[in-house]
């Protein structure tokens, strides 16, 4: 309203000095008409925000989309293949880099359901190719749920477990889906080591189990190893052996209830020998094994 | 409703209704067919589903021509699922409640995980027909199942493999038109991925019957 003043000095007749202020008010009356509105938008926005959240929000919350959309946010397949292969190499510690501080959900889903269906079917193959060709062989279904349970039980347990634990002896910078995440990729190696475990010689299964076992805690290790080194100086041990202990704990599981059947029948032979040959069907084994 | 229809909506409007069979409301469907003979509407939801399981059995790449998906039903699927689990349960005489069980969750509970999955990566697809889509495209695995079972003693295990994989093959590259069709260029493999993991998982059932 101070402008109108100033207006009114300069101009040479009064009629335009009117016409100037009539526009110069219907101006002014439109942008307060406008801003009243928006001004009404903002403060009801602001009302809802600072409403507190009903307990009904606050637990209905995680099972709505809207709240699980940050994780998604961003993605593409090359991060996520990045990640993947980031998961191979243990000794770089370049996952957190690649994740940006965006932590995604849709590695824990897929890996795991990948690891159900690779486990389930490396062990029935596995008992399939150890059997000897007379025995009827029957397809095991239980794995599959067996599986689910138990690979999508550790999927939350043990990230929210090594959460607890790390928050406990001072850790910072730290949030549950991150845990969660890097656990999810650290598991990524088992994937092959299942495919490997499919063929039934039990130096072999061995061998890939315990590869996968320290293939994953390094991973892990190897990652938090700066957040370890800074915060929880002291029981940074605690941490390193509850990862290391529950992949020997997975990896032993893996081994005694998937991989369990190796049936080495040296007069018969399994399937697998009959299908590379090896079996030597002479007897020398038990005329050797009667003299003594 | 009356899209494609070469008469307007104006000539015939209050006197009759265009009955389209893939496009049916459900309440005027009630109004209109309360009184017809059972036969009738039996007949009506078997050329629905038949109508589209002629576009899961000669895959279109085209987008365009998948639209007719768009109108989704669940008959179709619950059909398709039942089908399958029943025959991959006839043959195993152990454990048929579990596989039954198994098929069941994996194919509803799989289909909804996987739409769920578009939808968070920023899909525009519709819940519920993403799982149509993914249900009907289940159809050439069934094939495949039934195949086998009625024919067990002619195949050795090759070929049983060789039938497998080119009923998955088949059904991903179904389904593969529809979904992939609603995602960003970036985003297309990790959308693809979840629904050839899900039909791998079904496909795998069959060669072990």
């Amino acid at each position: 309203m101070s402008s109108n003043g100033s207006a009114l000095k300069g101009s040479a007749t009064p009629d335009l000095a009117k016409q100037v202020l009539a526009q110069k008010l219907a101006q002014q009356i439109v942008n307060q008409i406008v801003s009243d509105d928006v001004i009404d938008d903002k403060i009801e926005e602001e009302e809802n925000q600072n409403k507190e959240p009903t307990c009904c929000q606050m637990f209905c919350a995680p099972f709505t989309l809207k709240y699980y959309q940050p994780f998604f946010n961003d993605l593409t397949s090359k991060v996520i293949a990045q990640k993947l292969w980031a998961s191979f190499f243990p000794f770089k510690a370049t996952f957190f880099e690649i994740q940006d501080g965006k932590p995604d959900l849709y590695g824990p889903v897929w890996i795991y359901a990948t690891l159900v269906f690779a486990v389930a079917a490396a062990g029935n193959i596995s008992g399939y190719l150890a059997t000897p060709s007379n025995i009827a062989f029957h397809y095991n279904f239980e794995f599959i749920p067996t599986a689910s349970s138990l690979l999508f039980g550790i999927a939350f347990l043990v990230p929210f477990a090594i959460y607890m634990v790390m928050k406990m002896l001072g850790g910072r910078h730290l949030h549950l889906t991150s845990v969660i995440c890097i656990y999810a990729y650290a598991q990524t190696c088992i994937i092959p080591v299942c495919i490997v475990c499919s063929i039934p010689n039990p130096q072999l299964q061995w061998g890939a189990l315990i590869y996968g076992m320290i293939n994953s805690s390094l991973f892990l290790i190897v990652n938090y190893w700066g957040e370890l080194e800074k915060n929880i100086q002291a029981k940074k041990h605690i941490v390193i052996w509850l990862i290391a202990g529950c992949q020997v704990v997975l990896l032993l599981l893996f081994k005694m209830y998937f991989f369990l059947y190796v049936y080495t029948n040296p007069y018969t032979g399994s399937r697998f020998d009959q299908l590379t040959k090896i079996v030597h069907t002479d007897h020398s084994f038990l005329h050797h094994h009667q003299q003594h | 409703m009356t899209d494609n229809h070469p008469f307007g909506s104006g000539m015939f409007q209050g006197q009759a209704k265009f009955v389209d069979y893939a496009h049916m409301n459900q309440q005027e469907v009630q109004v209109n067919t309360l009184d017809e003979p059972v036969l009738d509407t039996l007949l009506r939801d078997i050329n629905m589903i038949l109508y589209k399981l002629s576009y899961v059995i000669i895959p279109r790449m085209k987008e365009t021509q998948g639209r007719k998906l768009r109108n989704w039903d669940l008959w179709g699927p619950l059909l398709l699922s039942l089908l399958l689990a029943m025959t991959l349960g006839i043959n195993s005489n152990q454990s048929s409640d579990t596989i039954f069980g198994t098929i069941f969750i994996i194919m509803w509970g799989g289909s909804a995980v996987i739409t769920v999955n578009a939808k968070l990566l920023g899909g525009q697809v519709s819940f519920f027909q993403s799982v149509c889509v993914l249900g009907y495209c289940v159809f050439p695995i069934n094939v495949a199942a039934v195949v086998i079972t009625f024919l067990q003693s002619y195949f050795g295990f090759f070929l049983r493999l060789v039938i497998v994989g080119v009923a998955f093959l088949w059904s991903t590259f179904s389904s593969l038109s529809f979904m992939s069709s609603m995602m960003n260029e970036e985003k297309k493999v990790i959308s693809v991925y979840p629904i050839f993991l899900f039909y791998m998982f079904l496909s795998w059932f069959c060669i072990f019957i």
